[in-house]
């Protein structure tokens, strides 16, 4: 085996491990107390790694949130729920972010993020009744991308709807996309969100909310969202919510705090690491020699031209 | 230790390149988490092999058999190390725009390289016929693909089987 012989990689892992592991700490985020109201940054739409699409645990999802400033988050694997289980268990050990109980109703035609809710809600149901039942559990239902054909879904139902996804990751795959979002936005009295849809990169928060609440509990969050309580800035500047909380917002600066993490991530430690880890995965890539790669045995000419 | 050393590569190299995608660092913490996630892939890998090989003629052991089989994972280190390397750098707007191009050449060059690959590794270290070694090939990438799908999308499975619909529909209207 070559890799071990070539000493350099092991160590520019090594080095790059030590340096990540020194600037993997959460950034300093003073509570911000404005009006009356603690302003807390929260993302609805996170998917972990077990069974959901993502690459992080649930309790590696909710340190990877608190690293990343957030102060509420709500682990919405497809169509179940015991992720968020998990996530919310660790997080009340660990002092982490609230977790809310979470889940991505993904049905053929279009997906539907609940949360707050106590049990499984089945793809199987119509719209509205995932709706009824999100409710019937005491949770809040959001229109999760509502772009393309998930929008159109949506017709029927945007007086029932609590929230919409005004700011998603969608919006810059595609200008239409991000169209879509703001059209339905407003052809809906439901609350703006910003989620990230976080799964294995991107990272969490990268389009977040802005919740009102009075302290950061998870009943006082609820409460918030019931009154709408909520702030969402996009990246080309609009911005959605109750006026007086976005005159609130603008002052407290959380449109440039909501601009700054759609750049590109990393203090310099984070690039050192970066950088040593990708030479050390080159210099892996690079090493690797199959036998099938060498000569063709006598008498075994390759078949293929 | 033959029989597990380049499947710890292959599994080292999968928690890196995740870790570096979802954090933008390779930090302890993030490792572990990534290789606790992404540990089923490698088993399934083997699994798949294990099944390829005790299906037909075995004139080596089964331990260097794996690890020669995993030598031939450069393709997707090359791919993976690409992909993170984007992943890690660009910013969420960027990320999310290229991301899915990217992704689809790189594996689809990959994919083709470790055709080639694996085909010789079939037909020359496991002296399988021409027609076996094809069969080999179709075996190991349903199984072994099929379960990493399964695992990480099988509670969306409804809205992936209309996603598979949509594109068969596109490619052939």
């Amino acid at each position: 085996m070559r890799v071990p012989g070539r000493v350099w990689i092991p160590l520019a892992l090594l080095a790059s491990l030590i340096a990540g592991t020194i600037a993997d700490r959460p950034e300093p985020s003073p509570a911000i107390q404005i009006g009356g109201y603690r302003v807390l940054s929260a993302d609805f739409h996170l998917h972990s790694g077990l069974w959901s699409g993502g690459t992080l645990t649930p309790w590696g999802l909710v340190l990877e949130a608190e690293r990343q400033g957030l102060d509420v988050i709500a682990l919405t694997a497809h169509n179940e729920t015991a992720d968020a289980r998990v996530a919310r268990a660790f997080s009340r050990i660990a002092g982490g972010p609230v977790v809310l109980i979470g889940e991505e109703v993904t049905s053929a035609t279009q997906d539907l993020i609940a949360i707050h809710i106590d049990s499984t809600i089945s793809p199987k149901l119509s719209l509205p009744d995932q709706i009824e039942e999100v409710h019937r559990q005491g949770g809040l239902a959001i229109a999760a991308h509502p772009v393309g054909r998930d929008r159109t879904q949506y017709a029927d139902v945007l007086q029932a709807i609590d929230g919409a996804e005004v700011c998603h990751p969608a919006q810059w795959e595609r200008d239409d996309w991000a169209a879509d979002l703001e059209q339905f936005k407003a052809s809906t009295p439901a609350m703006p969100i910003g989620s990230s849809d976080f799964h294995f990169m991107g990272h969490p928060g990268s389009c977040r909310t802005f919740v009102f609440a009075r302290d950061a509990t998870e009943p006082a969050v609820m409460v918030a969202l019931r009154e709408h309580h909520t702030v969402v800035y996009l990246p080309n500047g609009h911005v959605y919510g109750d006026p007086e909380l976005v005159k609130l917002a603008d002052a407290a600066g959380l449109q440039q705090r909501a601009q700054a993490y759609t750049r590109a991530r990393g203090s310099l430690l984070d690039w050192v690491s970066r950088v040593l880890a990708l030479l050390a995965l080159f210099g892996i890539a690079a090493s690797l020699r199959s036998p099938a790669s060498r000569r063709v045995p006598a008498g075994l000419e390759f078949p293929l031209p | 230790m033959t029989l597990i050393r380049k499947p710890a590569l292959y599994w080292l190299v999968l928690a890196c390149t995740a870790a570096l995608a979802a954090g933008g660092r390779l930090s302890l913490r993030l490792l572990l988490d990534t290789a606790v996630v992404l540990a089923p892939i490698v088993i399934f890998q083997c699994v798949a092999l294990a099944v390829v090989y005790w299906t037909g003629e075995r004139p080596l052991p089964f331990a260097p058999v794996v690890d020669g089989y995993f030598a031939g994972s450069g393709p997707w280190f090359f791919a993976l190390t690409v992909l993170a390397a984007f992943a890690s750098a660009a910013s969420p707007p960027v990320a999310s725009r290229w991301f899915a191009k990217l992704n689809a050449i790189l594996f689809l060059a990959a994919i083709v390289l470790s055709v080639r690959i694996d085909f010789r590794y079939y037909r020359y270290v496991l002296m399988r016929t021409t027609r076996r070694a094809i069969g080999d090939l179709v075996t190991y990438r349903a199984l072994a693909w099929s379960a990493t799908v399964l695992y990480f999308l099988f509670t969306a499975a409804e809205k992936s089987s209309q996603a598979v619909h949509d594109v068969v529909r596109a490619l052939t209207s």
